[in-house]
């Protein structure tokens, strides 16, 4: 989930109210709590942007809690942070995991296919075939930005390309394994 | 006859030592108005020196600037009461005090919804100097305070309050009453934060009366709970006190 080579955390600066304990309590009084939202919408795409995380659970992400203050956000203050990520189009929970696990746009995924494309015709891979594996993470993309992306992330962005006429997409030889072309 | 002429003559006599005693009462109270006006001319003239010898040192040293405040109102000069006076068009202080103002209220209001309104006077001073950027000289606490008092005079709701041993500029309208103070006084002295059992304890709050000061100033924005605690004891934080240890 965490491409280690870009892997920053320790250097990462944690904005301020980071350190301040009522922000780990989802606030009872609406203006605050939009406030509240706010600061922690802008981390959580700061701080997945940095270190380069598409994807998190909910119940477990490491920004979710701060040890040096002792302080972890609740179940309904976690989830009230990923609907709010989610209605600001800056997040969706990833299909089949009941909501658990959070896939985060720092890039949208329009932003996304663009990236990919670019890529493919920057590099001549019209007419080539490579697994979605392989798109994800090995040599060939080396140094672009989707790298690391989980497969299931790039298979929703190639699949509306997909649509778009832009890539075609056939199962390979493994139960698991798609196959992409860059038309 | 003669009886009468003198008493005529005596009266007429009287009158006129009258009319010359007025005449020479107005003329030494003219001499003297006109004396006190040459005197005060010759004063400004004075202190319009002074200030234009030292029109540099007041505009960038914050502590003598602070000095020739305290010489101004001391006398009952008021550098910064009117915009075309001879002192902005001298000093530029006009300029400089509604510079200085505009820049109180945007940072007040950048911060609003983190603190209901309320700021500690060193953390907005901070917090403007950081806006006026490193390009310019730095203001002092001061001129901060000068600006908002100038800034209260306008209504806006932009006034100082003494807390506890801070200064806090609220820039909301809306008082805060003797129980909110009290609370809030409890938070500094224990580092930013309180519970229900220390309200109780320390300051023999009713049930009723201490939910209802939490409750204005959670409403307000003033306070954010934190149930957060191993204890499992809500606190409630002030965040005008986030710096304090």
């Amino acid at each position: 989930m965490v491409d280690s080579s870009f892997f920053s955390g320790g250097g990462y600066a944690y904005p301020d109210f980071y350190a301040y304990p009522p922000y780990f309590t989802l606030q009872p009084v609406k203006e605050t709590r939009e406030k509240q939202m706010s600061c922690w919408r802008d981390l959580v795409v700061s701080f997945t942007r940095a270190n380069r995380v598409f994807e998190f659970e909910t119940k477990t992400f490491e920004l979710f809690e701060n040890k040096s203050i002792n302080r972890s956000l609740n179940e309904s203050a976690r989830k009230a942070i990923v609907d709010d990520l989610c209605a600001h189009g800056l997040g969706e929970t990833c299909e089949g995991s009941g909501g658990g696990t959070v896939r985060v746009l720092w890039r949208s995924l329009q932003e996304w296919q663009s990236c990919v494309l670019d890529w493919a015709h920057r590099t001549g891979r019209r007419g080539d075939v490579l697994t979605v594996e392989e798109l994800c993470d090995s040599s060939e993309v080396a140094g672009e930005e989707f790298r690391g992306m989980p497969p299931s992330m790039m298979e929703r962005i190639l699949r509306t390309l997909e649509k778009q006429k832009k890539v075609m997409i056939f199962q390979g030889t493994d139960q698991d394994d798609l196959g992409v072309k860059f038309l | 006859m003669r009886r009468r002429g003198i008493g005529m003559h005596g009266l007429k006599q009287k009158q006129t030592a009258r009319s010359h005693y007025r005449q020479f009462g107005e003329q030494l109270a003219h001499e003297r108005v006109a004396m006190m006006e040459d005197q005060l001319s010759k004063f400004r003239k004075v202190l319009e020196d002074f200030a234009f010898r030292h029109k540099e040192d007041i505009k960038r040293d914050p502590i003598f600037r602070k000095h020739f405040h305290e010489m101004c109102a001391s006398i009952g000069v008021d550098p910064l009461a009117s915009n075309k006076g001879m002192w902005s068009e001298l000093l530029g202080f006009g300029d400089f005090y509604y510079e200085l103002g505009v820049q109180a209220v945007e940072a007040c209001m950048a911060h609003r919804p983190a603190n209901g309104g309320l700021m500690e006077i060193d953390e907005l001073v901070a917090q403007v100097n950081k806006r006026r950027g490193g390009k310019v000289d730095s203001v002092s606490k001061d001129d901060v305070v000068q600006s908002i008092k100038k800034l209260g005079k306008l209504g806006s709701g932009f006034r100082l309050l003494q807390i506890g041993k801070r200064t806090i500029v609220q820039s909301v309208p809306g008082e805060l009453n003797r129980d909110h103070n009290m609370v809030l006084s409890q938070a500094e002295s224990q580092g930013g934060w309180v519970r229900s059992a220390d309200i109780e304890r320390s300051l023999g709050f009713t049930q009723d009366r201490m939910q209802q000061a939490l409750q204005a100033l959670l409403n307000e924005g003033q306070a954010w709970v934190d149930d957060g605690h191993e204890d499992g004891e809500r606190r409630y934080w002030f965040p005008y006190l986030r710096h304090v240890k």
